[in-house]
């Protein structure tokens, strides 16, 4: 018995020398270790011998085994040394190829500039609202200070619906229904479609406005000019310019149209601008008193400003697109880029 | 609107560069679009004038001309004949250039040398006679530069009038407000006629409706001899854009252009009766209009008529049957007003917008201007076409009390919270001709005629702050009560969801809300839908009851542009009936992995579309969600349509596109989408965030890989397999195949048992135990085979 032993500790130590993978160590511990292991199976007959050689025999195995061991453990020992060894020597990858992951999508060029304005206005504590776009005249037009037969109604082609219903065609009726549900002091906006019988290189028949109001115990044009220019130096950068000039929307007066510099020339006079130096970017004003009677507000009490702004237009400045149809062809050449 | 420079000077003594006068315009309210220089088209041209004319020695329809031009005589050949010794004639110098580019140099012509050319009107640009030479006025100095000597150096504003100040829809009304704006002295010293003769007895009028005609002015003119105006006057009215017709309309366009009443001549033989009737016109009743085109009156057209029938559509149109011609020889001019409102629905009723309805639907200065015009007009006529004149015939029915405007100086202060004395408010309004009485803390306002605009005090703030600037406006930012104000709960959870799905690789696109009937009659949508009355297009002219369409067609567009592998999504409403909802929907077709390297190749299926929506349900951790099978879908695949709900409330739809429908489309398939309602999916409510210990005892995977019935779902093993036992934890699936090796009609499962315990180890037994019990439901249950090892 304890020539067998010897026998097979040298066979293991021999083919433990020349073992160079991981795989082949296991095997030959397996096949002396594991349950059914020509060791293992050794220790289970110490039981077969007669007493008093129980004791040599198995102190001589425990030996061999632990020897066995030993050996096992420096050729694992050896063989991951050069497996790292090995590792740390190999060739390079070729890290020109592309990496491995779903492309991102986009989000569309307009509804990143609508969370953009949100974001300044609701950082001045507005919240935000909005409206339906299937609206009834008297919210688009009339309770705005446009009775039937005004010609400011020329200044919007309106698309009807049946039932006596129309497309919004701004997002001006916002304020009539948040003013008539709740009560002063009110700062919103209200981001949205809006919709006007026009199609040309500038004009498409749906497109974006975001809505601002601000109504209070003595808001005065002085805030008016504050708030916005504000917004507009946290959008476009604090060195533009900004210009307000009086213009005419029925339902604000006194009433503002809003330029900004031109981005393209600063000011110079260049095509964009149409030499003026100036880009049209807002409307604004003080609410009309008679806004404020439509919805049960007495202007004696509360002044306010509104104010509107064309999203495609900021769109088309920020990332100089020169087609508003680009917006809404929805080709992903297009959007990917956003 | 045009205004030319030249002809503003006349009423106001401006002393600014026109690029200055259209900024000050601009900052005033009155938008400068664009200043245009009107140097004429030629150059080198020079008045001269005929000393005299000879025979062509060589030819004989030739004549040659001595043409004195200031210091120096020249030699002319002409073809021309209309020409006499002692006419000014427009002459083109050696080096001179026309119109078109045309250059002059001297040119023998029969032997016979030319020093340069007299010009006809067509040769310059300034009418259409190429025949005869242009024979300039007899005052002229010669030898003088022909633009300046007719005085064709000019510069045209384009404004842009907003609709409520139709009293600056005249050059008469921008040199008012220039004169308010720059303090320029303003002037209006222009002749009128006031005629001679009797009116009386010559016509009657007769104002029915006096609510819609409350003034009505008539002249007559005698003895005209109607033919083309003076170049003076075409030149003025074609800078501003107003094409030349015969003397007598031309002044009555030049009269409107000027002083912003629009007149009408009526050749007055032509009136029947004599008589001129303001009234609504009858139902049905017929006029053939100035534009040649017969058109059928109702009672919502006021219209001018004589004994027998409609001669004029109120303030828009004259008829044919009383127009201005050659052979008129007395004109009654008509100078009236017309409530704007009428007018408007006049003209819109009749698809006609003219300049004078343009003018009146703005309203039109009712005072004396009403007058002035007509007289300024009868004076013109007098000039370019001779007559005698009749005095002024004036019916007014006007209420004589003047609107009166309370404000208050104090009003004015904290609306446009600047601090401004009250004098120069007063100053300001002085400047509008806008007279103040004081009367209590404030003011009553006196506005002017014209100005119909201004109603209510803060007409009166406008004003004031307008003319002052808005530049003197201090900015300041508002003290408010600190309020909290968060974005609502759908505001944000849209926003997390798009960012979600742009993360999934998916592209918002932005559709028109309208479409065409018939893409959606492909998609089965027939009933219930809502149109548009007047469409731009019959491709957009229903509202969308779905998302679903127009993203069909986004992937329509982009595979025709060579892009195949596309993940669309739009969040949008969509309209049924009263009902507007907002929607998202989602799109996917084209290969899984695009433009992946080393990856499985392969197509997306309805598992792609799946799992987006799944990360999108975990993100609102809205729980479990149900796909039922659903057939009734029109454009979806029957056998791959599934309904959306979350105990038990619908959500949305998931699906293929039906094949019928991309063949018919020319879409590439298959294409897979979703579509979901946003308010149900942000009102589900969410499984609340609640902690949970992590588990302090390792967890035991068991792997069962079997056949089953095809029809069985993975969803109704997983089901039964989790109620057997508190260990089970989850229920996964590594593998599915059908095909080669598998007998027909069965499937080969490969699924993942977790067995996990909170309060210890699971040992070897206990986990055998249970998934010995596990493999004896399934195959009770499901009669599943056990494969392999």
């Amino acid at each position: 018995m304890l020539d067998r032993l010897k026998e097979i500790e040298e066979r293991a130590l021999a083919q433990l020398k020349d073992s160079r993978r991981k795989e082949e160590v296991l095997r030959i511990k397996g096949s002396l270790l594991g349950k059914e292991g020509e060791l293992t199976r050794i220790i289970r007959s110490i039981k077969d011998l007669p007493r008093e050689k129980r004791a040599e025999v198995g102190r001589e195995i425990n030996l061999t085994k632990e020897r066995i061991e030993e050996a096992i453990k420096a050729a694992l020992e050896t063989i991951e040394k050069e497996e790292l060894k090995r590792r740390l020597k190999e060739a390079p990858v070729d890290i020109t190829l592309p990496g491995r992951r779903l492309p991102l999508g986009s989000i569309h060029p307009v509804t990143q500039i609508i969370d953009e304005i949100v974001d300044i206005f609701h950082g001045l504590g507005f919240s935000v609202e909005g409206g339906p776009e299937v609206e009834e005249d008297y919210y688009n037009f009339e309770a705005l200070n446009m009775p039937k037969d005004h010609p400011a109604r020329d200044m919007q082609d309106t698309f009807y619906l049946e039932g006596d219903r129309l497309l919004r065609t701004h997002t001006s009726p916002v304020q009539i229904r948040v003013m008539e549900r709740e009560t002063p002091p009110l700062k919103v906006i209200a981001p949205g479609k809006a919709y006007r019988r026009d199609s040309d290189v500038s004009h498409t028949p749906m497109f974006h406005q975001v809505e601002g109001f601000m109504v209070d115990k003595g808001v005065s044009f002085s805030h008016l000019k504050g708030v916005l220019t504000t917004f507009l130096h946290a959008f476009f950068s604090p060195q533009t310019p900004v210009r307000f000039r009086p213009s005419f929307f029925p339902f604000t007066e006194p009433s503002a149209e809003v330029d900004i510099g031109c981005l393209i020339c600063s000011g110079k006079g260049c095509r964009v601008c149409k030499g003026s130096g100036w880009l049209e970017v807002m409307g604004a004003g003080m609410i009309h008193p008679a806004v404020f009677r439509a919805v049960g507000y007495d202007p004696e009490e509360v002044t306010g400003f509104a104010f509107g702004m064309g999203v495609e237009r900021l769109a088309m400045l920020r990332f100089q697109i020169n087609d508003i149809r680009l917006f809404f062809e929805n080709d992903i050449r297009f959007l990917s880029q956003f | 609107m045009k205004v030319s420079y030249n002809w503003l000077k006349d009423f106001v003594e401006v002393d600014i560069s026109p690029s200055e006068l259209a900024e000050r315009l601009t900052m005033a309210g009155i938008e400068v679009e664009d200043v245009v220089d009107l140097s004429p088209g030629f150059k080198g041209v020079v008045v001269g004038r005929i000393l005299s004319i000879e025979r062509h020695p060589n030819a004989d329809r030739l004549s040659l001309c001595r043409v004195e031009a200031g210091k120096d005589v020249y030699d002319i050949v002409c073809g021309a004949k209309n020409m006499k010794a002692g006419d000014r004639v427009a002459l083109a110098l050696p080096g001179a250039i026309l119109p078109g580019d045309v250059k002059i140099g001297r040119a023998v012509i029969r032997g016979v040398e030319s020093q340069g050319m007299m010009c006809s009107p067509r040769e310059l640009g300034l009418g259409e006679d190429g025949a005869n030479l242009l024979i300039l006025p007899s005052g002229l100095e010669t030898g003088v530069d022909l633009g300046e000597a007719l005085g064709l150096m000019d510069t045209i504003l384009e404004l842009s009038i907003t609709p409520n100040r139709g009293d600056c829809l005249s050059i008469l009304g921008i040199a008012r407000e220039i004169a308010a704006i720059t303090g320029a002295r303003f002037k209006d010293p222009f002749y009128l006629e006031e005629g001679e003769g009797e009116i009386e007895g010559l016509i009657e009028v007769e104002i029915r409706d006096r609510d819609l005609c409350p003034r009505y002015a008539a002249k007559i003119v005698e003895g005209v001899s109607i033919g083309p105006s003076p170049l003076w006057l075409r030149q003025r009215l074609e800078a501003i854009g107003i094409r030349p017709i015969n003397n007598v309309v031309d002044v009555t366009n030049y009269v409107m252009m000027e002083r912003g009443q629009p007149l009408h001549a009526f050749d007055y033989e032509c009136i029947r009766g004599k008589t001129i009737i303001v009234r609504r016109a009858e139902e049905g009743e017929k006029i053939l209009t100035l534009d040649g085109v017969e058109r059928t009156l109702s009672s919502e057209n006021l219209i001018i008529a004589d004994r027998e029938g409609p001669i004029a559509i109120a303030g828009v149109m004259g008829g044919k049957d009383s127009e201005v011609t050659e052979s008129t020889k007395t004109v009654l001019l008509e100078s009236a007003h017309f409530d704007p409102g009428c007018v408007r629905r006049s003209s819109k009723r009749l698809g006609l917008s003219t300049e004078s309805s343009y003018r009146f639907e703005r309203g039109v200065d009712p005072g004396e201007n009403l007058v002035k015009a007509i007289e300024r007009a009868a004076y013109l006529i007098k000039a370019v076409a001779g007559g005698r004149t009749t005095r002024t015939l004036d019916r007014d029915y006007l209420p004589k009390e003047r609107p009166e405007i309370r404000w208050r100086p104090e009003r004015v202060r904290s609306v446009t919270g600047v601090d401004m004395g009250t004098e120069e408010m007063v100053e300001v309004l002085k400047r509008l001709s806008i007279r103040c009485v004081p009367e209590g803390e404030g003011f009553v306002a006196y506005p002017p005629s014209y100005r119909m605009d201004l109603k209510e005090e803060m007409d009166i703030v406008e004003e004031i702050i307008r003319i002052r600037g808005y530049d003197s406006i201090p900015e300041s930012l508002p003290r408010v009560r600190l309020d909290l104000t968060s974005l609502k709960r759908d505001q944000i959870l849209e926003r997390r969801v798009r960012d979600a799905l742009k993360d999934f690789g998916f592209s918002e696109v932005m559709n028109y809300s309208f479409v065409s009937p018939r893409l959606l009659e492909t998609f089965g949508y027939v009933d219930g839908l809502l149109s548009i009355v007047n469409p731009l297009t019959e491709e957009q002219s229903v509202m969308r009851p779905s998302l679903i369409p127009g993203l069909v067609e986004n992937a329509r567009y982009n595979q025709n542009h060579q892009n195949l592998d596309l993940r669309l999504f739009e969040i949008g409403k969509v309209f049924s009936g009263l009902e507007e909802r907002r929607k998202m929907a989602g799109l996917i077709t084209g290969s899984r992995w695009k433009g992946l390297w080393a990856m499985e190749k392969g197509s997306v299926d309805i598992f792609d579309m799946k799992g987006v929506l799944e990360g999108i349900f975990e993100l609102l951790r809205i729980g479990e969600v149900d796909f039922a099978p659903i057939k009734d879908v029109p454009y979806l695949s029957p056998s791959r349509g599934y309904l959306l709900s979350v105990r038990g409330k619908d959500i949305g739809l998931l699906g293929e596109i039906h094949p019928v429908i991309l063949h018919k489309l020319d879409v590439k398939g298959p294409v897979f989408v979703f579509e979901t309602d946003l308010e149900d999916l942000f009102h589900t409510p969410e499984t609340p965030r609640l902690f949970r210990p992590i588990p302090r005892y390792p967890f035991v995977t068991r792997d069962l890989s079997f056949l089953v019935d095809e029809s069985i779902s993975f969803g109704s093993i997983k089901e039964r397999i989790m109620g057997m036992d508190p260990t089970i934890r989850d229920v996964s699936i590594f593998d599915l195949y059908k095909g080669k090796g598998i007998p027909e009609g069965k499937k080969s499962l490969g699924i993942r048992i977790t067995y996990l315990s909170e309060e210890r180890t699971l040992t070897e037994e206990e986990v055998n135990s249970i998934h010995t019990r596990v493999i004896k439901e399934l195959e009770e249950g499901f009669h599943i085979s056990l494969r392999g090892p």
